[in-house]
């Protein structure tokens, strides 16, 4: 039986990955031997959306904060610091750069699941 | 130049040209290994591919050097030190961008290229979708915006190397020789014999160790880059903020400037005696005002004749010094000369946003000459966030290294790399060339030398003139890097996708022949329509990347994604999104007389294209022939035709 990803899987790669996984969830860095294209193709649709919905995250920060604070910096006399350098850049670009590598760690380490890989058509 | 400012230039010159001369040669060692490799190999999987097998500290290096183009080195620099900090939002969607760019499509592009055994974009969208038209379209697309992409990089790395070799004496020996020999050819003989040379020196050798090595050479110069990239940095940032007197010195002094006027001056010469030649960038000292000290620069060399005492019409810039900024003005006055002449009449023309305002560059929008909404308006900061990650995602150079990885750990783990690289080139760069602004100030005259010019500077000024040849490599590395992946892809499609499909049972040798001959005409052609390149590296940059991700983003992931795709849906995708760029350019360039976008509504044309190409696609799937049920479910899997149909 081919094993699959159902929501079990999510659920426990989201909150409980420190705990014993499910016997039908297959385990990060240990590709089974024998690739599942349907299985495959639902996962990468997962991590799709969420790649997507960290995307937009990440613009409704970056976006709303620096829409008043960047614009409205012209008129601050003298400009406004944070380790020297301009306050907007540190709360509206430098702040969510960390949080985004972050994020972005903990996707790729506990998120993102490895697949097998595909085999090469003989003539290759 | 004083004796000992002669002295400091020559020793960086010839530093220069030692570590270049050093770099060329591993390049070509590397080159040679790699067509080593070839052997016992087929010949197109390792030559385009590498024959997926690449470990995660080559995936990494070579998608973040294939990104860190000459855009980054050259173009960003540029716009950061015209338009400040308000770079920091215009780049902001590269806070995501590793994420987004690579995982949006890598690990399923690499799935189906494998399933499919294909090499390139075009041959990947054609198997999957069962269509040779749909790999016809792709493949024209691919081929024209490629080019402009690798026009800029060939504009790029020639002037790159014109600051390099500047002062070294054999390259001006050669240079006289070029202008001679080309000065009376029709339109060769327009470009500047400097640009000219190199030009042709940079095409030659990146041209020359592609078509040798293949992939597998450029993946290797690719890590080597990226490492000399990143080493760049991290030396530029050091000494800029030494030299600088920290940080916030250099967001005090920023916060007082305001943007450089535009215009001309009469020059009067107290003395004629002999002749006398003013080089581009001379330095003028003016009468101060209340609170700034007003210098003019030249915008280009001029000369009086013997006898001569007034030269009127001369284009200068108009730079006015806040009189508190201690270091701008130390800087400037450390290159004023007194060579008896001074400007007088002076006609300048301010920014149309930004003149005469303190704080404008380290605020949005940011200071603009031809625009009086400023440089990065709300709704085109919004069009930026998107375009980023998203015009990423769909690059056809980076798509040929997501096919190329061998196994899923080292996706993941190359993503980190990459986010963590990223994050250590370009929030530097910024500051970099904010602190330029301070340092070397009035590069409005040639804003796309500053990069090289900073190296050049900071390096002179810390008494280690021979360090330049190494940072000065840092954005040769990164433009050699792209135009090599560039050029690869380029030849990739011809021969994969239009040779290999006329002549099916072409031998090895043959394929192996038209491939090189491929890559070199590429290169030729390329280098040829870059002869008198237009000014603004980034408008190219744009528009390539720009038309390629709009062609590309939504047919690509639709077709990974998407089991209900048809090959007519696809064809129209590409050639709408593709289309709606170029009439934006188009439009562009009838509004502003010069190659720019049109931006409605302020959006990008990028966001505009995308847009109309997601509806095209799923309007004419609507009633459009199926794909082929076998190869939905070669691709989905079982779960395939019950989304294509639902």
């Amino acid at each position: 039986m081919s094993k699959v990803w159902g929501d079990g899987c999510l659920k426990q790669r989201f909150l409980f990955a420190r705990t014993p996984r499910k016997a039908n969830c297959l385990r990060v860095s240990e590709p089974s031997t024998r690739p599942d294209t349907g299985a495959s193709y639902r996962q990468s649709k997962r991590e799709l959306f969420v790649m997507i919905a960290a995307w937009a995250v990440t613009g409704l920060w970056v976006l709303g904060y620096n829409s008043q604070a960047a614009y409205a910096a012209e008129t601050e006399t003298p400009v406004r610091m944070l380790f020297g350098l301009p306050r907007w850049t540190v709360i509206g670009w430098l702040l969510p750069l960390l949080v985004a590598n972050a994020f972005t760690i903990w996707f790729c380490l506990r998120f993102m699941r490895d697949e097998p890989m595909e085999d090469l058509p003989e003539d290759e | 130049m004083t004796g000992a400012d002669f002295m400091l230039a020559s020793t960086a010159g010839n530093a220069a040209l030692i570590s270049f001369a050093l770099y060329m040669v591993v390049v070509f060692v590397l080159a040679g290994l790699a067509n080593r490799e070839q052997s016992g190999k087929s010949f197109l999987n390792e030559y385009f591919l590498g024959s997926r097998n690449l470990g995660m500290w080559a995936f990494a290096f070579t998608y973040a050097a294939t990104s860190a183009s000459g855009g980054s080195f050259m173009g960003f620099p540029s716009l950061i030190y015209t338009h400040g900090w308000v770079m920091a939002l215009w780049i902001a969607g590269y806070i995501i961008v590793p994420l987004v760019a690579i995982g949006l499509i890598a690990k399923r592009l690499n799935q189906v290229a494998r399933k499919s055994g294909s090499i390139t974009v075009p041959e990947l969208l054609r198997k999957r979708l069962g269509s040779d038209t749909v790999g016809a379209v792709a493949t024209v697309l691919l081929v024209f915006f490629q080019f402009f992409f690798l026009l800029a990089q060939f504009k790029a790395g020639a002037k790159i190397m014109t600051t390099l070799l500047g002062d070294v004496e054999v390259y001006q020996t050669a240079v006289a020789m070029v202008g001679r020999f080309t000065a009376p050819i029709p339109w060769v003989g327009a470009a500047e014999a400097d640009y000219l040379l190199c030009l042709l020196v940079f095409a030659a050798s990146v041209v020359a160790y592609t078509a040798w090595g293949g992939f597998r050479a450029v993946v290797w110069t690719d890590m080597m880059q990226g490492v000399i990239m990143g080493l760049g940095v991290v030396i530029l940032l050091g000494l800029a903020l030494t030299q600088v007197g920290g940080l916030s010195n250099a967001t005090q002094e920023l916060s007082r400037q305001v943007p450089p006027r535009d215009g001309n001056a009469t020059l009067v010469r107290t003395e004629s005696a002999s002749s006398l030649v003013l080089v581009k960038g001379t330095w003028l000292e003016m009468p101060p005002e209340e609170n700034r000290q007003p210098f003019v620069r030249l915008k280009e060399a001029v000369e009086f004749l013997e006898g001569q005492t007034e030269l009127s019409g001369v284009p200068v810039i108009e730079v006015r010094t806040s009189l508190e900024n201690a270091t701008e003005l130390k800087s400037i006055r450390a290159q004023v000369k007194d060579v008896g002449v001074s400007a007088q009449a002076v006609d300048v023309e301010g920014y149309q946003y930004g003149d005469d305002k303190p704080g404008v560059y380290v605020s949005a929008p940011g200071p603009k000459s031809s625009s009086g909404m400023g440089f990065l308006p709300i709704m085109l900061a919004v069009s930026f966030f998107c375009f980023w990650p998203f015009a990423g995602a769909a690059q056809p150079s980076y798509m040929a290294r997501q096919m190329a990885f061998k196994d899923i750990p080292t996706l993941r783990h190359s993503i980190i790399f990459v986010a963590l690289y990223f994050s250590l080139i370009y929030f530097p760069l910024i500051i970099i060339f904010t602190c330029g602004r301070v340092l070397l100030p009035g590069w409005e005259i040639d804003a796309d030398r500053v990069m090289p010019e900073m190296a050049t500077f900071l390096t002179s000024t810390a008494g280690v003139p021979w360090l330049a040849g190494l940072l000065v490599a840092a954005p040769f590395a990164a433009v050699m890097s792209s135009v090599d992946s560039f050029l690869l892809l380029v030849s990739g499609s011809v021969v994969r996708d239009v040779y290999q499909r006329k002549n099916p049972k072409a031998s090895e040798a043959q394929m192996k022949k038209v491939t090189y001959w491929t890559t070199v005409g590429v290169g030729a052609l390329a280098m040829f329509a870059m002869l008198n390149p237009p000014q603004f590296l980034q408008d190219l940059i744009v528009f390539g990347s720009g038309g390629l991700g709009a062609s590309f983003l939504m047919p690509v992931i639709l077709t990974l994604y998407w089991p209900g795709l048809t090959p007519r849906a696809t064809v129209a995708g590409m050639l709408s999104g593709g289309g709606t760029m170029a009439v934006f350019y188009l439009i562009g360039y009838l509004v502003h007389d010069k190659f720019s976008a049109y931006e409605l509504l302020s959006l990008h044309p990028f966001i505009w294209s995308v847009l109309v190409s997601a509806l095209v696609m799923l309007a004419a799937s609507k009633g459009s022939r199926p794909t082929d049920p076998k190869l939905v479910e070669k691709y989905f899997g079982n779960v395939g035709n019950e989304e294509g149909k639902a």
